[in-house]
């Protein structure tokens, strides 16, 4: 009995030694530190980032490319090659996480440059495997005349359920 | 026995055992599993039933930077989705909840609770919100009010959830079961209904079983618990909104099988405490005994296992944990008890000898811990938190167990975030001041070279233009003005035109030789009209295409015009350049001070985490010790005895 007595002492003492010393605590002043520091960064990028479109990619001469993928059941997306007026200017590869997001409703960023005003031709090439897991290769071209607002175009891919095919088209964003 | 279970898990599955004191009945908290599954739950279990592509189903602009706001968001850019997010025109509700939802993906839930209470606060904005959606927004600002200790307010828009809650009913309970804890109510049979198929069914399970543990009612408890273990297997996946405000506890708590088997262990032991509480100690060592030997809950399972083997007189099975203890935690308290612990088992089977030898070893073993303990006092420094591996193990256990020490260790991953952010801004400052600097040059040149002699020769053309202009008007009085003819027809009519002035001229001369020709005088007459009918019917298709290249000519001209005045008005563009490189100028300055900001931040951060540390050792040494001084009481104790033995013997 002596020996549990003792136990139960040697179990009091670690359960009271055990106990992590308190630390000293301006946790939550640090905390808050902390997110000010995120908001000043969260000001910061969006202070640059609207002087870099100023700069870099006025209007007047904006060209931005964008994806998403409306079902994409009857493709999935390896790599997009983008072209304008005979040049290539962008290329992508997807990952898994990358077209994961494109599959939930996402609007990928592909490509900004600068391009003059007048007539041009972009033509995208959409890598992939298409039904029944087979190789899937397709273009789709659009002209387009750049005038001095900014040209924001899309490439879609939905799914066509009349001929159980992928579709890919083009769509020039309005309004921005 | 082979389950492998990763950092995070078991860290943040211990921090939930320290949350619901498992083995302490008496001061049993509610299980919120705020801390499980921060990191693994991240990686899995992420798709969606209800995509995002559904969530912004219109084409409208605003809905299109949502869309792109996703996109970073699914590539856990938090902060490039909120800055597209800023650059929609309008903010509607939706916009603003999806902005609290990034803010407190980093870490930011004073801010996302300020920006949910605005949503809240004004109607008119919240209003248009679907049911859900403000559910959502209920919730979540009901779960922020508890996180700042505000229960009180947290109830009161709890409570203003509008039924059906759907897949955010779990959510709800659990928060509900915090807030009234430890009023929890225990006799709910509906639960594993209600709750089917919800990553928080079990942990609603289990603040009912610490509740009935509390109440010391631990039959009914095993018997839940046992309905639970049987049920421990859902498999959901969260919706969009629900992914996009996992933090801290709201993240699925099931979302794999790690997560799964951490839990099921914890169920074992938790049924192993209620069957000590029971006092069936043969039941509990059975329990115990199955426990895995690599789960995040090892060690208090094997801590309670040494209590029951202890109480069980199970001396050799009890030794072997000891030694399996000490061999395997090197830096908790509770090996160096075990330490200790091997003599007293040895003392309490009167194996003196044995007992003395062990107590000797034990006094040994506290030396080398000391002297180890000595060995950590040496301070973190801030390139060793980038890479771990230079971390002394027991830097890295301290860091990995003390939540106190894990979170500053987390914000100050979050502060060298800022200052690679930072960097890459900086980065882009300079090329942009670059950018600046070329095209002022570039206009300086245009304006005081290339303008001045494009000027003079636009006003030599002009000047050229006007003059044609009043050639083609004189030109225009002659009857068949044969300056004008410039094209194969007009050719044709100046050649047919030429011939018969020729002919008429020798028509004169060989009539004042006297010579009948009247002849030929009448048929060049003819000719002559019939040359001047053809030149009047093509007069009109000649006007107008003269016209319109006079009309070309001046439009072009026009242009050119234009174009010099727009490179003139290039002053006023140079003026906004030079407003931009100030602008520049400026955002430089602040991000310097937002430099010594995050420097600040870091210093301060580093040393409150090296203060834990030192504290830390400070306090282990002071165990140490004492357990050392026990431990000597025990060695003369064991002597005394084996003196009085052999006294006695002699």
């Amino acid at each position: 009995m002596r020996y549990l007595l003792a136990l139960s002492w040697l179990f009091s003492l670690l359960l009271v030694l055990a106990t992590p010393p308190a630390l000293a605590n301006p946790e939550e002043s640090a905390q808050q530190q902390l997110e000010q520091l995120k908001q000043q960064a969260i000001a910061l990028n969006r202070e640059l980032f609207i002087l870099e479109e100023e700069l870099l990619f006025p209007p007047q001469t904006q060209l931005a490319v964008f994806v998403s993928v409306d079902a994409g059941s009857f493709f999935q997306l390896d790599s997009i090659q983008l072209t304008i007026n005979d040049q290539a200017v962008s290329a992508h590869l997807y990952t898994a996480s990358e077209l994961a997001g494109l599959q939930r409703g996402a609007i990928q960023p592909l490509y900004k440059g600068n391009i003059r005003a007048g007539e041009h031709s972009l033509m995208a090439v959409f890598v992939g495997k298409g039904p029944e897991g087979r190789d899937y290769r397709r273009a789709v071209s659009h002209s387009f005349t750049k005038a001095d607002d900014a040209m924001l175009l899309e490439l879609k891919i939905t799914d066509s359920s009349a001929n159980y095919q992928p579709d890919f088209s083009v769509e020039v964003w309005s309004g921005n | 026995m082979v389950r492998q279970l990763n950092n995070s898990v078991v860290t943040t599955l211990i921090l939930a055992l320290l949350a619901s004191c498992l083995l302490l009945p008496a001061i049993a908290e509610p299980l919120s599993g705020r801390e499980a599954g921060r990191e693994a739950g991240r990686e899995a279990g992420n798709e969606s039933r209800h995509e995002a592509g559904k969530e912004f189903s219109t084409a409208s602009p605003t809905e299109k930077h949502y869309r792109l706001a996703a996109w970073h968001f699914y590539l856990d850019d938090y902060y490039q989705a909120l800055l597209q997010l800023s650059l929609a025109a309008d903010e509607p509700a939706k916009a603003r909840l999806l902005q609290a939802g990034l803010l407190l993906q980093l870490d930011m839930p004073a801010a996302s609770a300020s920006l949910l209470q605005r949503l809240l606060d004004d109607q008119t904005v919240s209003g248009t919100l679907p049911r859900q959606l403000r559910n959502i927004v209920l919730l979540q600002y009901s779960r922020l009010l508890f996180e700042q200790q505000h229960g009180g307010q947290a109830g009161h828009y709890l409570s203003q959830l509008s039924q059906p809650l759907a897949e955010l009913a779990g959510q709800a309970e659990l928060l509900q079961q915090l807030l009234n804890w430890p009023t929890v109510s225990v006799s709910d049979p509906e639960v594993f209904s209600r709750l089917a198929g919800q990553s928080e069914l079990p942990y609603v399970v289990i603040n009912q079983i610490l509740a009935l543990r509390q109440q010391q009612q631990p039959a009914q408890a095993l018997a839940l618990l046992a309905k639970l273990r049987q049920q421990l297997l859902p498999d959901t996946q969260p919706d969009f909104w629900l992914q996009l405000f996992r933090w801290r506890w709201s993240e699925p708590l099931l979302s794999d099988s790690n997560e799964r088997q951490a839990l099921a262990d914890y169920l074992q032991l938790l049924q192993a405490g209620l069957l000590v509480d029971q006092l069936q100690w043969a039941e509990a060592q059975q329990v115990l005994a199955e426990f895995a030997s690599n789960s995040v809950l090892t060690l208090p399972a094997m801590t309670l296992y040494r209590d029951v083997l202890t109480e069980n007189r199970q001396i050799p099975t009890l030794l072997a944990v000891l030694q399996q203890l000490i061999a395997r935690y090197p830096y908790t308290a509770a090996s160096w008890l075990a330490a200790h612990q091997l003599g007293n088992q040895f003392e309490r089977a009167l194996a003196q000898q044995d007992a003395l030898a062990a107590y000797r070893w034990a006094d040994n073993y506290y030396q080398q811990q000391l002297a180890a303990n000595s060995g950590h006092a040496s301070p973190v420094r801030l390139a060793q938190l980038t890479t771990p591996a230079t971390l002394s193990d027991w830097q890295r256990y301290q860091l990995r167990q003390q939540a106190s020490l894990f979170q500053l260790n987390n914000q100050l991953s979050a502060v060298q975030y800022l200052q690679q952010l930072q960097q890459q801004r900086l980065q882009r400052l300079e090329n942009l001041t670059e950018v600046v600097q070329f095209k002022l040059a570039q206009q300086q040149q245009l304006l005081t070279a290339a303008l001045p002699r494009l000027t003079a020769q636009q006003q030599a053309l002009q000047l050229q233009a006007e003059q044609l202009a009043a050639e083609i008007a004189t030109a225009g009085q002659q009857p068949m003005a044969q300056q004008l003819w410039r094209d194969d027809t007009e050719q044709n009519f100046a050649r047919l035109q030429q011939m018969l002035g020729r002919a008429q001229g020798r028509v004169e001369a060989l009539s004042a030789a006297g010579r009948d020709v009247s002849q030929a005088a009448s048929r060049l007459g003819r000719l002559q009209g019939i040359l001047q009918w053809h030149y009047q019917y093509n007069r009109a298709e000649r006007h107008w295409q003269l016209a319109k290249q006079q009309r070309q000519l001046t439009a072009e001209l026009a242009a050119s015009n234009d174009a010099l005045k727009r490179l003139t008005r290039l002053d006023g563009k140079t003026g906004r350049l030079l407003a931009q490189q100030q602008q520049l100028a400026r955002l430089t300055a602040r991000e310097s001070q937002f430099e010594m900001a995050l420097a600040a931040q870091q210093q301060q951060l580093l040393a409150r985490l090296n203060s834990g540390l030192q504290q830390l050792q400070l306090a282990e040494r002071e165990q140490l010790l004492e357990l050392q001084r026990l431990n000597t009481q025990a060695i003369a104790r064991i002597m005394e005895q084996v003196l009085l033995t052999s006294q006695e013997g002699q």
